[in-house]
């Protein structure tokens, strides 16, 4: 369930992951994230791709991050001068910045987030065509652009874009 | 290309009995229109082969073959 409040928060429910075992028994996990819709603002005109997956909100993240497979679906050019050193809970690790355009589904409607700066990991997770490494939606470009408030207890996130005070559901 | 109703496509995946989900252990999928347009282990080419279906824009994602695989959880699933 998603709701928008007349204070102009939205609830945005956790989504549901399912990882299922050899005999065929599903468990749901959920995880803070939203549908993205990621595209190359470099791109043609008429040429332009999608990659729409879903987008881990993480608040502990500078930077927003995409998996390599994905950059390399939208065209985005990994210049040799863009990279940089990050720092994750790896550890150290290289990284192309890089600029993407984000739609993120919050909601009923896909909500505009804009052209945003973020890290394409050059990890060897990153760059194995089978690897799994999520989207991760970070500071820079993602949360200054709102308020968050995250309940654990209901597996929901309220956003709203930026200024006001926290939810009425917030308050105490 | 013609969009594809995420909210729909994320539910049809939620919905689909584990014996069907089985089947894309440890693979990527792309789910358009409320159908898996494509799956396999290289996202590249899921992705390729998903968005030529013409189904609209699929939606990606990971089947995990395993809870401590998922993203940032350490410990127990809930």
């Amino acid at each position: 369930m998603t709701c928008a409040s007349s204070d102009g928060w939205i609830r945005v429910d956790y989504m549901g992951a399912r990882p299922t075992t050899d005999d065929g028994r599903a468990t749901t996990s959920l995880v803070p994230a939203v549908p993205i819709n990621v595209r190359n603002p470099g791109a043609a005109a008429g040429s332009e791709k999608v990659v729409r997956g879903r987008g881990v909100m993480d608040t502990g993240a500078n930077m927003s991050a995409v998996p390599m497979w994905a950059a390399e679906q939208l065209g985005i050019a990994l210049k040799k001068e863009s990279k940089q050193v990050a720092f994750g809970v790896s550890g150290t690790f290289e990284a192309y910045r890089v600029r993407i355009c984000v739609e993120a589904r919050l909601g009923s409607r896909w909500a505009d987030i804009g052209v945003i700066e973020a890290l394409v990991p050059d990890t060897e997770p990153s760059r194995d065509p089978t690897s799994h490494v999520p989207f991760l939606l970070g500071r820079n470009g993602f949360f200054d652009k709102f308020g968050a408030y995250f309940d654990e207890v209901k597996k929901a996130v309220w956003l709203r874009r930026a200024g006001g005070g926290p939810p009425a559901a917030a308050v105490l | 290309m013609k969009d594809s109703d995420v909210d729909k496509d994320y539910e049809f995946l939620m919905s689909l009995d584990p014996k069907e989900l089985v089947r894309y252990r440890g693979e990527w999928v792309a789910v358009a229109s409320q159908e898996i347009v494509a799956h396999g282990k290289d996202p590249r080419r899921v992705h390729e082969d998903g968005s030529k279906a013409g189904k609209g824009i699929p939606f990606m994602d990971y089947i995990y073959a395993d809870p401590s695989e998922l993203p940032f959880c350490y410990g127990a699933p809930q």
